[in-house]
């Protein structure tokens, strides 16, 4: 046996835990060997010495000690949240709700921004106005549009032509913010043609034919039948 | 592990309370003497013996019972962890005082030998203790389980969770390293 090896089976052969042929080899060469033999006996005295000053071992307070590790390894009490009264699917379906529903909204305000709805379009009161403002006017501006004769061409009185021109502006006013350019355009036209109405000399029959020519050349009477109140296009602004 | 320490753990992994406290009973001693052994002073050692308790109840419940004896290996394994982070942390505190006190406590336990006798193993206690303060952790955890616990090598490795050869190579290292202070002091 070597050197090498007899350290290495030192600690086996202080367990016990050698076959009895190597015991025999391992003896044999502490016999021989005066260097491993004085490592073994230092070995053995200093784990001897280890031995005793190992002490006794004292008594701790062991209820005191259970006590602590008792108290550190019990389950505590739980808080209830809020959100624990209510079943984790109905939380998740609360909050798509929620979500659908701000997404619609948010969508709307931005496909139609408040601003771009027009006073007419979509009110009924204005809907209204608009289509009881063209009955009146189509049969002054026919008569109009149509008068040859000086004398017949004045049926209608000043201060229901002004009457007719204030309605207008409101109306106007209206439709200020309205898509409809048509519309738009029509009003103009028709303030023009009333406004001539109001400063129309009707003494002279040249004056009378000149506003009837204006009608016809603004194409009036076809407009106001497109714009008539029962045309669904009115209906909608 | 038995049947009965079987039902024990198996309890104990539901949290009952009992079962924690029988395993408590059965362990505590071997794993305090461990404690005390390693760190020299009773509140360090409780504190150790206590924290391995907790740490391994806590942690019961996700191990596996298939393991044969795995709760006394496995929680004196914990034991010994915790006694060389405890150690590690306390390494350069003065602790001389509660060793002091310590050992008094111990001689009010028992029988009152003869003042000569008990002078003798006082002062080869205290020496030990010195010789061990030199080591590093790991080397007097082994030195310890060899000649405090008498633990055979391989029961060192697995409870260190290394090889037999790394166990004799650090114990010969310290066994070496006491021998030359043991002489050093003789020669003083």
């Amino acid at each position: 046996m070597k050197c090498k090896e007899f350290r290495d089976l030192i600690f086996s052969c202080q367990d016990g835990m050698l076959a009895p042929v190597k015991n025999a080899e391992f003896a044999g060469h502490l016999r021989s060997c005066p260097a491993c033999a004085e490592e073994f006996a230092a070995l053995a005295k200093t784990g001897a010495l280890l031995a005793e000053g190992a002490g006794d071992v004292p008594v701790p307070d062991w209820d005191r000690s259970w006590r602590r590790i008792a108290a550190a390894v019990a389950p505590r009490p739980r808080r209830r949240a809020a959100w624990d009264l209510f079943p984790r699917w109905a939380l998740a379906a609360a909050g798509f709700l929620a979500f659908f529903i701000l997404g619609i909204a948010f969508a709307r305000l931005q496909l139609f921004p408040p601003g771009d709805s027009p006073a007419g379009t979509g009110d009924p009161a204005f809907a209204f106005t608009a289509r009881d403002y063209f009955s009146l006017l189509q049969p002054v501006m026919a008569e109009y549009a149509n008068a040859q004769d000086p004398g017949a061409a004045a049926p209608e009185d000043v201060q229901r032509v002004r009457r007719l021109l204030n309605d207008l502006y409101l109306l106007k006013m209206r439709a200020e913010g309205s898509r409809e350019r048509g519309l738009q355009l029509l009003l103009g036209d028709i303030e023009l043609v009333l406004l001539e109405m109001v400063h129309l000399d009707r003494s002279r029959p040249e004056s009378v034919r000149r506003l009837g020519a204006l009608i016809q050349e603004k194409g009036l009477p076809m407009k106001l039948r497109v714009f008539n109140p029962d045309n669904r296009k009115l209906t909608q602004i | 592990m038995n049947i009965q320490e079987e039902n024990w753990v198996a309890l104990a992994r539901e949290g009952d309370p009992r079962a924690m406290h029988e395993l408590y009973e059965r362990h505590r001693s071997r794993i305090f003497s461990l404690a005390y052994r390693y760190v020299r002073n009773i509140p360090d050692a409780e504190d150790i013996l206590q924290d391995t308790f907790i740490k391994a109840f806590r942690s019961l419940k996700n191990r596996a019972l298939d393991d044969d004896g795995f709760f006394s290996t496995w929680i004196y394994r914990i034991a010994v962890n915790c006694a060389m982070d405890h150690f590690r942390r306390r390494r350069h505190e003065d602790v001389d005082g509660d060793w002091q006190r310590d050992f008094l406590a111990v001689d009010e336990t028992r029988a009152a030998p003869s003042p000569e006798r008990e002078y003798q193993r006082h002062e080869v206690a205290f020496q030990v203790r010195r010789l061990l303060d030199g080591l590093t952790a790991r080397k007097r955890m082994i030195v310890q389980l060899r000649h405090f616990q008498q633990l055979k090598i391989d029961e060192i490795a697995e409870l260190l969770g290394c090889s037999q050869g790394s166990v004799k190579k650090q114990l010969f290292l310290a066994m070496a390293q006491l021998r030359v202070k043991m002489d050093a002091r003789c020669g003083g």
